[in-house]
């Protein structure tokens, strides 16, 4: 086992270096330099040319792509320095690591609710295949996937406001906005967050609850499950230790995958809804050409996504025996 | 070659099935998969049941478990168990999914599949198998149970016991496997075992180590042994009894020797010659049985063996369904031969 976690790292190196580039190529894809944009004063300001000039040197716009990008990814790497944002006039930095924290936190407890409601109920549903609660079961299912998180959200925000007299939007209430964080402001959170929660995790929820029918549906029949039953175990028993277990595979390798769409997924949602996460902050960094910004927030997202991979190949072979023999 | 005989007529069988039925609900309607099926096994005593694939071996064998897989259900029938206390319970009186039929399974009868990488889950070790099949049914520390295990391994003749047992199924040879499957489904020492073809996956050599294991355990331990094969020259080698089945009746039963040297059904007489070594095939030269088992749902009228006998008498075969005839105790076969004039 630990030599595939050595050799799974190792791989990782390779792929990272790649992902860096494309994560470069997307901030050198607008034409011209970013200082032309700059200088052509889309705010109507005036910019000091010395400070251009400095600029200038400090990103090696005057020299080969590749200096470029190694002062761009060696200032990431060695110092932690991810340029600056020109929209907001201030380091990346300074910018992103609150938003990716909210990120973090809300797509992880996203994932759980999506596990948690679905891997039942997915259970549910082949253990009892055509049945009544099956069937209620796949109509929601449906619904879910079908409706639109903004929608969902609207709806919401609605309900939340009229039922529960909670604020519209945002993660925490007016009171608590710039306060420092205590066990009431956690609180205040957890209240908000339910609402994003489930707004970004219908779509998954639904799809999964499909995937772990359809895995189970798969693994019941199979000679490994008779076998067992054929040893006198109750039918729980047999069904929690064999086929669940396997059935659960493919939602661990999903893990990898889950992650990015959650960031993504969230950020019409987050904009709907008025929350400081990284979604709205890499759409407007893109729309207004903030092209550090947008590549740090890409580059990243790809790093977690390749974590994320990372950390389900390891569950993965922890869970099969057969895929850790392999390697 | 043949094991004497402990006679079934005489001693108090451990199973007894009677007049089982089983039926599938299938798109096409109703398609029944066993019909009268009648058969004893003793203590001591191995019964053989042989038949072509299709022919209901494999359903008779989960009905005994009372787990024929859905759509199948029991029908009709009684399947009487002699339990070690002495008491008799009819199995399909217990409702499949009951405790009490869960009691019985793996500790009154083991079963053996044919497939041991299919029938053993792929992310649990062997010994994590065997000591789960211990502890559902007796109360044994988790280190008892293992040492259980390892002992019972070794038993089965598997090298590095205490090692194998931490072992995965695939990281086990095919022979290895089933030597395990073995010993997990004798775990609890069941007074039946039944044995699904459980030599049909692996190779010739394997094959004949398994088999010669198998008759090892039941000379030393007395447990009945039911053992389904397609293969009648394993039948030769272990059988005491044996009952050949055809579309999910049993055609002819017998003692191995009777089934060997008196065949009297036409069916079993074709399977004698289309191996080598018997005196049947000895004295025609190799044969194979024409045509195939009819596909599911279209049982022949009269004899369901009419369009692929040699024998088959126009008009009668195709017509009438032929009586069972008993020759004596459990020997029986079900054909309109010999015919009799009729006036
Ligand atoms: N799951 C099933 N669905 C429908 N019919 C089945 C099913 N399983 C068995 N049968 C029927 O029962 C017959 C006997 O099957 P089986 O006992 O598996 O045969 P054998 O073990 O002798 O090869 C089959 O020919 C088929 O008609
Ligand atoms: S009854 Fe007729 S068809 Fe059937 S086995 Fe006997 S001879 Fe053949
Ligand atoms: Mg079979």
């Amino acid at each position: 086992m630990a030599i595939y976690i050595f050799k799974r790292i190792l791989l990782m190196i390779p792929t990272l270096i790649l992902v860096s580039m494309i994560a470069f190529a997307i901030i050198q894809a607008p034409p011209g330099d970013f200082l032309t944009t700059l200088m052509s004063g889309e705010a109507g300001e005036t910019v000091d040319v010395v400070q251009i000039e400095a600029m200038r040197a400090r990103y090696g716009l005057d020299q080969p792509i590749w200096v470029q990008y190694w002062k761009w990814i060696s200032g990431i790497v060695f110092h932690g320095d991810f340029g600056e944002s020109f929209e907001w006039k201030r380091p990346v930095n300074e910018l992103i690591w609150d938003r990716f924290g909210l990120t973090v936190l809300i797509s992880s407890i996203t994932l759980v609710f999506i596990w948690v409601v679905s891997i039942p109920i997915g259970i549910y549903s082949a253990t009892n295949k055509y049945s009544a609660g099956d069937y209620v079961f796949t109509v929601f299912g449906f619904i879910g996937l079908a409706i639109p998180n903004f929608l969902l959200a609207l709806v919401l925000m609605y309900i939340s406001f009229q039922y529960f007299g909670q604020s519209v939007g945002g993660l925490f209430s007016p009171a608590f906005v710039q306060a420092p964080w205590s066990f009431a402001r956690v609180g205040d959170l957890l209240a908000h967050l339910w609402l994003p929660v489930i707004i970004i995790g219908t779509a998954g929820t639904a799809s999964l609850i499909r995937i772990m029918r359809a895995n189970l549906l798969d693994e019941l029949p199979k000679p490994y499950v008779e076998a067992a039953r054929a040893r006198g175990l109750s039918e729980f028993r047999i069904r929690v230790k064999y086929p669940v277990r396997i059935a659960l595979n493919p939602l661990v390798s999903a893990l990898a995958w889950v992650f990015p769409a959650l960031v993504s997924g969230d950020a019409i949602t987050s904009i709907v809804l008025n929350l400081q996460t990284t979604g709205p902050l890499l759409y407007r960094a893109l729309q207004s050409q903030d092209m550090y910004l947008a590549g740090s927030l890409i580059l990243i997202l790809s790093v977690l996504t390749v974590i994320g991979t990372l950390l389900s190949d390891l569950l993965l072979a922890w869970l099969d025996p057969r895929l850790r023999a392999e390697v | 070659m043949v094991a004497d005989s402990p006679d079934s007529d005489t001693q108090s069988p451990i199973l007894s099935v009677r007049g089982l039925q089983v039926e599938f609900s299938i798109f096409e309607g109703k398609l029944r998969a066993l019909e009268s099926v009648d058969f004893t096994v003793a203590e001591g005593e191995t019964l053989c049941v042989v038949g072509e694939s299709g022919s209901g071996k494999s359903v008779t064998a989960r009905s005994i478990l009372n787990m024929v897989p859905p759509p199948g259900k029991i029908t009709r029938g009684e399947i009487l168990l002699r339990r070690e206390t002495g008491e008799t319970v009819d199995i399909l009186a217990q409702k499949p999914r009951g405790k009490a039929m869960r009691g019985i399974r793996g500790n009154d009868i083991g079963m053996v599949f044919q497939e041991p990488m299919a029938s053993l889950s792929p992310v649990h070790t062997i010994g994590s198998i065997f000591i789960e099949a211990v502890q559902a049914h007796r109360k044994v520390g988790r280190a008892e149970a293992r040492e259980m295990a390892i002992a019972a391994m070794a038993d089965m003749g598997i090298p590095k016991p205490a090692q194998r047992i931490d072992y995965y199924p695939f990281q086990l040879s095919g022979g290895m496997r089933q030597r395990a499957m073995i010993a997990i489904a004798l775990a609890n020492r069941p007074r039946l075992l039944i044995a699904d073809e459980p030599t049909t996956a692996l190779d010739v050599t394997t094959q004949a180590n398994v088999l010669d294991l198998m008759i090892d355990i039941q000379d030393s331990t007395k447990m009945a042994l039911l053992f389904i094969t397609h293969d009648l020259g394993v039948v030769a080698e272990i059988a005491h009894n044996v009952v050949v089945m055809y579309l999910g009746r049993i055609v002819e039963s017998g003692t191995v020797h009777e089934i060997f040297e008196d065949a009297r059904h036409p069916y079993t007489q074709a399977l004698l010659r289309s191996i080598p070594g018997t005196p049947l095939s000895e004295s025609g030269g190799l044969y194979t049985i024409k045509g195939s088992i009819p596909s599911r749902g279209r049982r022949p009228q009269g004899c369901p063996f009419h369009p692929r006998c040699d024998q088959a008498v126009a008009g009668v075969c195709d017509v009438e369904a032929p009586p069972l005839r008993r020759l004596r105790g459990n020997r029986t076969y079900v054909c309109h031969l010999p015919l009799e004039l009729k006036g």
